[in-house]
């Protein structure tokens, strides 16, 4: 009897033992020499392309104007940024829920600001960007008040201390994709709510990200040699060929300066035409969905 | 009687009986009879056809042989008269066959049986023709027997009247004078005829016969006129009148020539006082000597056990002494080491093991210098001698599921102690639960041994007549520990009558049957006084001082001359080395030959494993069916409950292994038998089992779950774990009396564990009591569980295959990052937070000395903490110097600059005009001393440069991470995730990184506590001895060093393990205990 167990348990952990195969063998480090392919972005630079980025609170003010029903559809769920592994995923993600915290904010969904500020969290926690992301105080203006400008004002700010952080701590890298990933969640929202509902503003701020892109890409450009940026780069490249058809002219014109009240406002003369065909319109907006869609499914 | 010996037996009878005329009706009726009084009636007719049929063939034969005769003619006179005088030598040839059978098949004591029985077949009718002789004759060269035996036996049959026998063999009983040289006697009272018994030395027999016409019994069936009966050991013979004959005093007289050793056994003044006050016994005072059997009686709570516990030196008496042979039992214990045997009433067998076994194992223990086989026939003989040779390989087995009966588990325990035959030997309650015969057997072999000298305290309760005639004294204990009577057993009748005033007081026995009764003794001795309506009231006639007066008044002490030879002692116990090869055998073969226990521990520990492993093994993915190991959220929980398994299955498997031997060790104490061998070879036996538990546990369990490469250390670590319990099991099964209260007691050993284990509560949020802020709490750290749980946990962690590629860059990153994010905004806040409190101060706002005690702390802790990270930066570097350079670690370029300032180039002395913040500004850090514009902005300025400082560092390492897994995922794209996913795990990663802590750093006195990823963070080293440190702390400080934390564990268990060792080995827990419950139950 005593003999027959040992028999059995024999067998088994022999079976249980065996299994092992080559996919767990350990990859060195590089040649310790070799020398680190460091990248470093003018800080000028990309603080002038994040000037140039539509503001959220205009992208707000028109979507809000347009009257476009929510859809948490639209958004990166939350349950995907979980799933993401990687800093290259991780930085790009941090972006592109920050843009979609603008878009809960049109619509004033508490809970789910708050389930996005928690994933917006999590990230920061993973690349230690932590310390800019005031969560608490996020939090509190999310299920508190009704101004939600202040909520805005705030995680703008930490996007830029975040994103300056990163830059601080030579991880350039995850800096370009953070702001890739406000910035094509943003594009990515527009396209979506102009799909539901036509609007010329909305399609001229889709169309008119032609030089935007170009500057995107000379900063993205000069990460090739990193792991994934690559094929990223090139879907964006293709997308920047899109844009060749889309004509920008710029038309000077005389500032004008209007007094309501204490307030002096001044309405830049400067305007800009964008000549497109709704063929460029379309083709353009499915890529950029075809983009993002292909970057979160990672 | 065997079939084989009645088979030759009824061939023998045969051809003896047709010599002469053939068989005479007489003859016929012997063998009837004979047959009848060793076998049943069915029985009887199938030998006595067995015997008619051999009687048949005999006659045809004759017939035959005439009818041949008669053919041939010549010679007739001289031919008959051959047939008539002589046997015929064909018979001689035959017999010659069935005895060379025989010789084969019987052994030389069925032999001389077989031969008497011949004799006595003959000696029937006394038809003692010479032919019939002469066939037993040579039946019994053919036997081999020497003639003066068959001389003896012969003259023994054949001779009726005593006074012709007269031979060192022969005893003779009867009533009239004993004038014989050479034989033995014994004297009875009136008896007609005589009881003559020879012993025949080469079988160690002897036979019986009575001559006379009275009514004799041998065990308790009629011995008849002339009939030969063996007289076996344990057989009684009662006479019409007198004292019964036991096998023993036959044996006595036979001996009585026997040089044995003198004992005199002296007790003075003998008292013992309990430590509640009570008293055991008083006023002790007898004398013995050598071959006595002394019986000790008395009621229920009279002291019987206190009295022979201290009579046999296991309790020391509170006054007086005793002394064998003059040397003090009490106080000179190691003279008269072996002297003494003890059996008690308990059973000290081993239930797996054999009667064999049982006692081979004891008897090897005692003697160390006898040979493998001289200790087998000793064992043997021992088995034989006490008739439990048959059942040698039975099991004992337990009382309540019987293999062998009650009398003969008795017998054997009394073998246990009879086999190093002790010269006093201490036996409590032999008879207790035994059949009345069972019983006689039981004490008359105790009473043969004080035929050899042996000097036996029996405690007996109620015994039978017979049994209380055995005793040669008897001593009589009542209420309170007064020795009431000790003397003659049946003296103790009269005296007790006497003193009662009963009629007839002056005989001891009755006239007519010869029976005793001791119940009588008690009857008197507590008898009550009757109240005026016939109602026994409580209060006693006599009381115990009266008794004990009664006795000393009347009853004639006697003297014993003190001996002063050393005492013998046949005590030879083996080495320290050889009783643990001893007890390990024994304890293992128990073990094994107990199916029930084995497949049930080997069957146990895999089964938890796989139910554990399987009712965990999750899929976080609703969608996927791939079980990945970093999504499943329970590894941490099976860690834990691993833990548990382990200490629960070490715990219950060793919590009653001492309980159960503890009768057994009583008594192997009395051998001064080690303790440490025993409790040696028992922990070697269970650790041994717990390592194979532990293996299985694991294979089952980490198979499951997908816990790869780290079956050895799961293993270790559970098998660490299962020792611990099994020595806490140890202490507990050594330390309490009942099965239960140790199975009660488990939940209070464990749930200590369960909760302090470190997986079930925060050790930061514990009771204030008992917490530490910065240290897993003392309370704690002597619990197993944590010590267990968190070597998994930071093994798993640390050094599976995916985090250990990256584990020196998390740590130095993970420490950069604290530093400058958590640690450096802290002290400048305490610098600011001074100064807000200096403004209230010139603002007169609020108390000011409460503000200036506030500012105090503000300043300790910047004076505390500074000093420290002025160190922890020199720290640092030299670790990334080591890395840098490779020195004994993997090499990684760490590169670190901040103000085009190259930190690992750098000289010590421009780090330390750089980097370090200088004594005079620490020193400034004061009440008195302090100034904001002269010290506090400096300080600012300085604790700014630690930052750039530290984010350098971040920076240097984060960035040779990601170099690190970019080029792995070059190379093998997903290896990232791939490892991550099969090698670690999530959850267990958030643990270890108390990710779920809302405080990151916390504030307590004049320090900052870092509460952030303490798997990352280095222990404390401030104390020299170290040990303790933070929960999940990578490495443990140790005099100076520092260890790795599995290990370190792993050998802090053992070390607890063997610091258990301790109260267990002078069993501690038991006295322990003990001392509670006299203080508690203490009377007045």
């Amino acid at each position: 009897m005593v003999k027959k167990i040992f028999f059995l348990l024999s067998i088994i952990a022999i079976f249980s033992s065996c299994g092992g195969d080559d996919s767990s063998d350990v990859i060195d480090g590089p040649d310790t020499n070799d020398k680190i392919n460091r990248v470093e972005i003018d800080p000028e630079k990309i603080n002038a392309l994040i000037e140039m980025f539509p503001s959220p609170i205009e992208m707000a003010a028109t979507i809000e104007d347009l009257k476009v029903p929510y859809s948490k559809k639209n958004l990166v769920p939350t349950e995907t940024a979980g799933d993401f592994d990687a800093n290259f995923e991780k930085a790009l993600g941090l972006g592109m829920l920050s843009a979609d915290l603008g878009y809960l904010n049109v619509y004033k969904r508490k809970n789910a600001i708050v389930e996005y500020l928690t994933s917006i969290k999590r990230l920061a926690d993973a690349l230690d960007v932590d310390q800019f992301f005031d969560f608490q105080t996020l939090k509190r203006l999310a299920t508190n008040s009704t101004d939600m400008q202040k909520l805005m004002y705030l995680s703008v700010t930490s996007y830029h201390d975040m994103d300056a952080h990163l830059r601080e701590t030579r991880r350039s890298d995850l800096s370009a994709l953070m702001i890739t990933g406000v910035w094509l969640e943003g594009q990515y929202l527009a396209a979506k709510v102009n799909q539901f509902k036509s609007d010329k503003k909305t399609e001229e701020i889709i169309v008119g990200q032609k030089d935007i892109l170009k500057e995107l890409l000379e900063v993205l450009d000069m990460f090739n040699e990193k792991a994934r940026f690559d094929g990223m780069n090139k879907q964006f490249h293709e997308l920047a060929t899109l844009y060749d058809s889309v004509k920008i002219e710029i038309i000077d014109g005389e500032d004008e300066i209007i007094k309501e009240g204490d307030i002096t406002l001044l309405i830049p003369g400067e305007h800009t035409t964008i000549e497109y065909t709704q063929e460029d319109l379309n083709k353009i907006s499915n890529k950029i969905i075809q983009i993002r869609n292909n970057l979160i499914s990672l | 009687m065997s079939e084989q010996i009645l088979k030759a037996l009824m061939q023998l009878f045969a051809i003896i009986a047709k010599q002469d005329e053939g068989v005479v009706e007489q003859e016929e009726k012997f063998v009837k009879t004979f047959l009848e009084s060793q076998l049943s009636k069915s029985q009887v007719s199938e030998y006595m056809d067995l015997f008619i049929n051999h009687i048949e063939k005999e006659e045809k034969k004759k017939q035959r042989a005439k009818k041949k005769r008669e053919a041939k003619q010549g010679d007739k006179e001289v031919r008959r008269g051959a047939e008539e005088g002589q046997v015929n030598v064909l018979d001689s040839v035959r017999v010659m066959g069935i005895c060379r059978k025989i010789n084969k098949t019987l052994s030389h004591k069925q032999k001389v049986i077989v031969l008497a029985r011949l004799f006595e077949l003959v000696n029937a009718e006394k038809k003692l023709t010479e032919q019939r002789m002469e066939i037993i004759s040579v039946v019994s060269d053919a036997f081999h027997l020497t003639t003066a035996e068959y001389k003896e036996i012969e003259n023994f049959v054949i001779k009726d009247d005593y006074r012709d026998l007269d031979s060192e063999f022969i005893l003779t009983i009867h009533d009239r004078e004993h004038l014989q040289l050479k034989a033995q006697h014994i004297n009875s009272e009136s008896l007609h005829g005589s009881v003559i018994i020879l012993h025949l030395k080469s079988a160690e027999l002897f036979f019986l016969k009575y001559t006379g016409k009275q009514d004799v019994f041998l065990n308790s069936t009629t011995a008849y006129n002339n009939r030969i009966y063996l007289f076996a050991p344990g057989s009684v013979l009662k006479l019409p009148k007198g004292k019964p004959i036991h096998y023993s005093d036959v044996v006595a007289t036979f001996m009585k020539d026997l040089k044995i050793s003198n004992l005199s056994f002296k007790v003075t003044n003998l008292q013992y006082k309990f430590k509640t006050g009570d008293i055991g016994i008083r006023g002790i005072n007898f004398s013995v000597s050598h071959g006595k059997l002394v019986g000790i009686m008395g009621a229920s709570g009279s002291g019987k056990t206190t009295m022979v516990n201290t009579l046999s030196g296991i309790t020391t008496p509170s006054e007086g002494s005793v002394k064998i042979n003059g040397i003090d039992l009490h106080h000179d214990k190691d003279k008269i080491e072996g002297v003494i045997g003890y059996i008690p009433q308990d059973d000290l067998l081993i239930e797996e093991l054999t009667v064999f076994q049982n006692l081979y194992y004891n008897a090897k223990l005692c003697f160390k210098n006898k040979k493998e086989d001289e200790l087998v026939k000793l064992v043997h003989k021992t088995l034989k001698d006490l008739g439990l040779y048959e059942k040698k390989d039975l099991k004992v087995g337990n009382p309540m599921n019987k293999t062998i009966s009650g009398g003969q588990r008795k017998r054997l325990n009394i073998a246990l102690e009879l086999i190093r035959e002790p010269s006093i030997l201490f036996v409590d309650e032999p008879t207790s639960g035994l059949s009345s015969r069972d019983s006689e057997n039981v004490m008359e072999l105790l009473s043969e041994l004080t035929l050899k000298g042996k000097l036996i305290f029996v405690v007996i309760h109620q015994p039978s007549s017979d049994i209380y005639k055995m005793f040669d004294r008897m001593l009589i204990l009542d209420t309170g520990g007064y020795m009431v009577y000790y003397g003659n057993p049946v003296d103790a009748v009269i005296h007790f009558k006497t003193i009662d005033n009963q009629i007839n007081s002056e005989v001891g026995e009755c006239s007519i049957c010869g029976n005793v009764t001791p119940e009588l003794i008690f009857d008197i001795i507590e008898a009550e006084v009757v109240d005026e309506y016939g109602q026994y009231t409580d209060k006693r006639k006599i009381s115990s001082v009266e008794w004990e007066k009664h006795y000393q008044d009347k009853v004639a002490k006697e003297e014993v001359e003190e001996i002063n030879d050393e005492p013998p002692a046949d005590l030879n116990i083996p080495g320290w080395f050889n009783q643990f090869k001893i007890f390990l055998t024994r304890d293992l073969l128990s073990k094994i030959s107990n199916t029930q226990y084995i497949v049930l521990n080997l069957l146990e520990a895999p089964l938890l494993g796989f139910i554990l492993a399987f009712l965990i093994r999750y899929i976080a993915d609703p969608t996927s069916s791939t079980y990945v190991f970093f999504d499943n959220e329970n590894i941490p929980p099976y860690i834990f409950m691993s833990i548990v398994v382990a200490l629960f299955l070490g715990l219950t498997v060793s919590a009653e292994e001492i309980f159960r031997d503890r009768k057994i060790l009583k008594r192997e104490k009395f051998l001064h038998l080690s303790r440490s061998s025993y409790l040696t070879a028992k922990i070697m036996i269970l650790t041994s089992l717990s390592a194979i538990q532990a293996i299985l546990f694991v294979l089952i369990g980490n198979s499951i779950l997908g816990i790869q490469g780290m079956y050895f250390e799961y293993w270790i670590v559970l098998f660490s774990t299962f020792v611990f319990a099994n020595f806490m099991g140890l202490n507990i099964s050594s330390a309490f009396n009942s099965a239960v209260t140790i199975y009660i007691l488990i939940p209070l050993l464990m749930i200590p564990q369960m909760a302090l284990g470190g997986a079930m509560f925060s050790f930061n949020k514990l009771n204030r009591l008992i917490g530490s802020v910065d240290k897993v709490p003392i309370i704690a750290d002597v619990m197993v569980s944590r010590w267990a749980y968190e070597a998994l946990m930071v093994e798993q962690f640390k050094e599976n295959k995916f985090e250990k590629q990256y584990y020196i860059y998390n740590q130095i990153k993970s420490t950069a990052n604290f530093k400058q994010d958590k640690l450096i905004p802290k002290l400048s806040e305490s610098i600011e937070s001074f100064e807000i409190l200096q403004d209230e101060i010139n603002d007169k706002v609020g108390n000011k000395d409460s503000i200036i005690e506030i500012q105090k702390m503000e300043l300790a802790l910047l004076r505390n903490e500074i000093s420290k990270e002025n160190k922890e930066i020199f720290k640092i570097i030299k670790t990334l110097k080591k890395y840098k350079k490779g020195q004994g670690v993997k090499q990684i370029p760490f590169d670190v600059y901040y103000n085009n300032f190259d930190v690992l180039k750098a000289d010590n002395a421009t780090l330390k005009d750089s980097l370090v913040i200088p004594e005079n500004l620490i020193n400034s850090l004061n009440i008195k001393d302090y100034d904001i514009e002269n010290h506090g902005y400096i300080l600012l300025d300085k604790l700014e440069i630690w930052k750039k400082f530290y984010l350098a560092i971040y920076s240097s390492a984060n960035e040779l991470k990601e170099e690190l897994i970019g080029f792995q995922d070059k190379r093998k794209p997903n290896y990232y995730v791939q490892f991550r996913n099969k090698f670690h795990n999530e959850h267990l990663d958030d643990i270890v990184r108390n990710i779920y802590e809302k405080n990151k750093i916390l504030r307590f006195k004049d320090k900052l506590i870092r509460q952030e990823e303490p798997i990352y963070l280095e222990p404390d080293a401030t104390n020299f001895i170290g040990i303790r440190a933070h929960f999940y702390s990578p490495n443990k400080y140790f005099m100076g060093k520092f260890y790795g934390t599995f290990w370190f564990n792993v050998l802090f268990i053992w070390a607890m393990s063997l610091l258990l060792y301790i109260p267990l080995y002078y069993d501690h827990l038991r006295k322990l205990i003990d001392f509670f419950g006299n203080i508690s139950f203490k009377k007045k």
